[in-house]
């Protein structure tokens, strides 16, 4: 009997059946998920610092003091050249504090180099050993996306998000206050200075309204990943097709959009064959040009041309948004510096965008250092809703037991 | 009661972490090199020089990565393939080098078997249907575009099937189609018969 009231409670005088069974379904799911949730929490906490950790321990060649004037983009062209080396790709960054970084083919191997340079003085940034932390974070990731338990574990994680979404939502119901003043201050305030219980309490209560929505659009962006249902649902939602269906085949048994591609790729070789790289134009014309295209502020990357590569690839984030989203841009010249194709985040359908953005959207990468802040807040919140709850319910536990 | 969550808290534990391990090791990015020293049986000098080819090829993989990854945490998945299969082409002239024929052999196995590999026709395959079907420049450079397309399309819809192994079968068999169609649209009879014999071992390989 005991046993049983621990953990089915009596129905409290006045209380709506449907707030008692979403009571016991809270206590009861709230329980046995806490521990998976607990570890997708706070692995996700640590994981969403994983850009600024690492930055931190290169940061002698990522980061530089700001002076007044940069140097202009020829000035690098120009270092290269007079070394005989081709610049294959260049970073300019957004952010005045940190460095460019340019890529080039090493000619006796034949593969990638970054090299980081100081965008006021021109100097070559070295890159110190720095610690090898991708083994701990590849841990952490995994510990998130599965519990290190591979197929299994992500279903396990995919069902215990399930549950923490019914728990959140049930949560939401027990929250609810009533119409009269004191129910609803205390739904919104934390009595701080209140004894131990009733902090928790309230640290459960009003610290889970308030985080609600956020960890619901975690936990679901965190799901739309794992299951297809869920992505099909979304994406479908969006105005997209079903991710599994078979697209009917023309005539020719090739889309429209195969066809487009192939006819780009058809061209690309044309003109490898027509142009030589050394007429391609120089880096301050593709950067003006690109100016013009992409009228904004942003992180340029200038992919060139090469013996395989017809035209110039150019990237820029565009963060000119309310929230101020990470979102790219891509355009391609052909080696004289005309527009060949344009790819805008903005023009793409909104399922599409969704489908870019899922990621960032998850991990809060989205706007930057500013929304990791916020996401590892988000998160860490989401860690402690188990242990605040388990303490309220081992109150009344061994209350009942006593 | 406080027994009973203590045991099974650890139990729990014991499980996760025997488990845990193993995953870790399944889920290494990258090729194992240390199980491909072991099957080299390299001695001393070999290996040194094995090892320090190696970082450098670890090196490289992990810049372009870098290289190819947007400030929105997208990765630029055809290039990126792209360096890889270069830099694991250098790895393999490296190599040989430094291993005698037998090592060539067991290395070259290994690395067939674990290597992740552009989703494409490779080159060697390219080189025998431009042979042996007998195509002028105009064919060959329709062969390309539509190997080309194929190995965007693929590519661009990862953010779709990614971690969905039966998801991923399906895209690449959407492809797939598409890309032997767009190359038999431009064949003779003899031609067709000749392409389909050629391609008839190229499927989708899941990631393991």
């Amino acid at each position: 009997m005991k046993l049983k009231s621990i953990f089915i409670r009596k129905r409290r005088k006045n209380e709506s059946l449907f707030k008692y069974i979403s009571a016991i379904i809270h206590l009861w799911l709230g329980l046995f998920s806490s521990v998976v949730v607990m570890i997708v929490c706070i692995t996700g906490c640590i994981y969403a610092f994983k850009n600024e950790i690492n930055n931190y321990f290169n940061r002698s060649h990522l980061y530089v003091k700001v002076e007044k004037q940069a140097l202009p983009i020829d000035f690098f062209e120009n270092k290269f050249k007079e070394n005989n080396l081709e610049i294959a790709s260049i970073t300019l960054p957004n952010s005045p504090k940190r460095s460019i970084v340019i890529s080039t083919i090493d000619p006796k191997t034949q593969l990638n180099q970054t090299h980081f340079f100081n965008p006021y003085t021109g100097e070559k940034l070295i890159s110190q050993p720095s610690k090898d932390l991708s083994k701990f974070f590849r841990t952490i990731e995994n510990l998130h996306k599965n519990l290190l338990l591979g197929e299994i574990g992500k279903q396990i994680v995919g069902a215990f998000v399930i549950i923490f979404i019914i728990c959140l939502l049930s949560g939401l119901i027990l929250w609810w206050p009533k119409r009269n003043k004191k129910q609803i201050k205390q739904a919104f305030t934390i009595k701080w200075k209140s004894k131990f219980y009733r902090v928790n309490y309230d640290l459960h209560n009003t610290i889970g309204f308030y985080s609600l929505i956020f960890l619901l659009f975690i936990s679901i962006t965190g799901i739309y990943i794992t299951y297809p249902w869920i992505k099909n649902a979304v994406l479908i939602s969006l105005g997209g097709q079903s991710i599994s269906q078979q697209t009917q085949l023309p005539e020719d048994g090739v889309t429209d959009s195969f066809a487009a591609l192939m006819d780009e790729m058809i061209k690309k070789e044309e003109e490898i064959d027509k142009n030589e790289i050394k007429d391609t134009i120089s880096l301050s014309e593709i950067l003006k040009v690109s100016n013009q295209i992409l009228p904004y502020e942003g992180t340029t990357t200038i992919t060139l041309p090469n013996e395989n590569e017809a035209w110039i690839r150019i990237q820029k984030t565009n963060t000119n948004n309310w929230l101020g989203m990470i979102l790219t841009d891509y355009i391609d010249l052909d080696r004289k510096g005309n527009l060949k194709k344009s790819e805008l985040f903005n023009d793409k359908p909104l399922h599409q965008q969704f489908q870019e953005l899922s990621k960032p959207l998850h991990t809060g990468e989205i706007m930057g250092t500013s929304s990791v802040v916020f996401y590892f807040i988000i998160t860490f919140i989401g860690f402690t809703l188990p242990i605040t709850g388990f303490i309220i319910w081992w109150k009344k536990a061994r209350r009942a037991i006593q | 009661m406080k027994k009973i969550l203590t045991i099974t808290a650890l139990i729990f534990s014991f499980t996760m972490i025997s488990c845990a391990k193993e995953e870790v090791q399944k889920k290494r990015r990258g090729i194992d090199f240390d199980a491909l020293k072991t099957e080299l049986n390299l001695n001393e000098d070999q290996e040194k020089k094995f090892e320090a080819i190696t970082a450098e090829i670890q090196k490289a993989i992990e810049e372009s990565r870098a290289i190819n990854m947007n400030e929105d945490g997208k990765l630029n998945r055809v290039k990126f393939f792209t360096d890889m299969e270069n830099i694991y082409n250098k790895h393999a002239e490296l190599v040989a080098e430094i291993f005698d024929e037998k090592q060539i052999d067991i290395y070259k196995d290994y690395m067939d078997k674990n290597q992740r590999k552009r989703p494409r026709y490779n080159d060697a395959l390219l080189e025998q249907i431009k042979t042996e079907l007998n195509l002028d420049e105009n064919q060959f450079l329709t062969v390309n575009a539509a190997n080309n397309a194929f190995e965007t399309e693929f590519q661009n819809a990862h953010d779709i099937y990614h971690g969905n192994s039966d998801l991923a079968k399906e895209y690449w068999e959407k492809f797939d189609t598409q890309r032997r169609n767009a190359i038999e649209n431009i064949l003779n009879e003899e031609q067709i018969e000749k392409f389909r014999e050629l391609i008839k071992d190229v499927k989708h390989s899941p990631r393991r």
